[in-house]
């Protein structure tokens, strides 16, 4: 079996830049991490005579400052799910998200900027770098830098060009004022599977337990990963009940458009986001100090 | 072009195809453990073990192993000898057809080297990868268990 039948050419650039100019050069040229995407589904009749591997290009690490959390492009999800940075930081969620990753075969191979790159609505990676605020670094003819709300177009495709690559992945680390709570959650047909719904939560409260600041994001209910604006405006100001937290997800059928495929109809997925909708909220309410 | 790795500790050098895939490389070159599977990364029939990291090898280019340690089924067995865990597949009939043994006692291996003391989800979180068809899932989990009890044991 050839995984790419008209490849002629596999590249290792030593670095970002490298990496960029030669896919500006070689016509038909493609980057490639782990690979677990592009050789499955990624190429989609695409012809494609040249490989960039960013694999060796020094973008395979996890980094902390006082402000920021900075993972390499190409950290694999194996490496997030057992940093021990992850085991702490935001309940853990980022940690919890690449454990439910298909398979520990995948996530030893597949990458934190691939899974982002590939631009798939059913990525466990993309809600909950939303709900973490974070900052995707993008090399190109100039570096830039995009919040993920906003990085991906529709599905397969995200604002970055042909010839740009996504070089790390920036979270803040929220200030101490306030406390912050995290959730995740994702509901596959079986264990392995890609997500039918997931998403992820991320909520602030002050001292008397008023929601200052709300982040709440969707996969596999629209064209690809979405932030829940309406439903994250509804709880603003707010001490939560369990009634205020239903009333907010109310009308989630304006904010999502999800699809039928073989894994779930568009009814069902429906239903389901409001219901992880809910308890995304509750979780991460109850985790920032919040009682209800 | 030329590929230079080490598998199951021998240095060897292969002509491959920049297009071959790791799976297709072991296969013709001999390592008839590696299975052929979905082809699409899902079933893990085609597990090998790269650097100490579990792969599915079918959608891994084999131009990725350049100077890689990879260890196959065949590299278990030490002169003729079963290792543990595969004596305990046996004893404890978690094989049927055994197309997806290899791969899972490569899984299994992956996880015993990195934790000695797994517990019983750290053990189907390493086999959820690979899938059986026939005997199902208990049967391997608990070979894995005692094999990591016996590997206790007898240090």
């Amino acid at each position: 079996m050839q995984y790419i039948r008209d490849l002629k050419k596999y590249y290792w650039p030593k670095g970002p830049q490298d990496a960029v100019r030669m896919l500006m050069q070689e016509p038909l040229a493609e980057v490639i991490a782990g690979g677990t995407e592009l050789l499955v589904s990624g190429l989609k009749g695409r012809e494609v005579n040249n490989l960039v591997d960013i694999t060796r290009a020094g973008l395979s690490y996890v980094k902390k400052d006082k402000k920021y959390i900075k993972i390499g492009a190409t950290t694999t999800i194996s490496e997030l799910h057992n940093a021990p940075l992850f085991k702490d930081f935001a309940c853990s969620i980022l940690s919890r998200a690449a454990g439910k990753f298909v398979s520990v075969q995948i996530r030893n191979a597949a990458t934190i900027g691939g899974n982002l790159g590939a631009a798939m609505p059913s990525s466990d990676i993309a809600p909950v770098l939303m709900a973490l605020d974070a900052k995707i670094h993008v090399c190109g003819k100039e570096n830039k830098e995009f919040p993920i709300n906003g990085f991906y177009i529709t599905k397969r495709k995200t604002v970055m060009a042909h010839y740009e690559i996504i070089t790390e992945i920036e979270i803040p680390i929220p200030a101490e004022n306030g406390k912050t709570g995290y959730a995740f959650e994702k509901i596959g047909r079986t264990e392995m599977d890609i997500a039918v719904v997931n998403g992820a939560a991320a909520i602030t409260i002050d001292g008397s337990g008023e929601v200052k600041n709300a982040r709440l994001s969707l996969g596999s209910v629209a064209q690809n990963t979405i932030r829940c604006l309406e439903i994250e405006n509804n709880l603003l100001g707010k001490k939560l009940t369990k009634e205020i937290i239903a009333a907010s997800c109310e009308n989630i059928a304006k904010s999502i458009d999800p699809k039928t495929d073989v894994r779930a109809s568009a009814k069902y997925r429906g239903a389901v986001a409001r219901v992880i909708a809910a308890r995304l909220i509750e979780e991460a309410y109850i985790k920032a100090g919040g009682k209800i | 072009m030329k590929l230079n790795l080490k598998i199951n500790s021998e240095n060897k050098v292969f002509d491959i195809d920049v297009r071959d895939t790791l799976m297709d490389v072991l296969r013709t070159n001999g390592y008839k453990s590696v299975k052929h599977g979905c082809e699409t990364g899902e079933c893990g029939a085609c597990t090998v073990i790269v650097n100490g990291l579990t792969v599915n090898s079918c959608i891994y280019p084999a131009v990725k192993c350049e100077d890689a340690e990879l260890i196959t089924c065949e590299g278990l067995e030490k002169d003729g000898k079963l290792s543990i865990l595969q004596e305990k597949f046996i004893e404890m009939g978690a094989i049927q057809c055994g197309y997806c043994t290899p791969g899972m006692l490569l899984s299994a291996h992956a996880l015993l080297m990195k934790n000695p003391n797994p517990k019983l989800e750290d053990v189907k979180d390493a086999l959820s990868g690979n899938f059986c068809r026939c005997t199902g899932y208990k049967k391997p989990v608990d070979a894995v268990m005692a094999a990591a009890k016996e590997m206790k044991g007898a240090k």
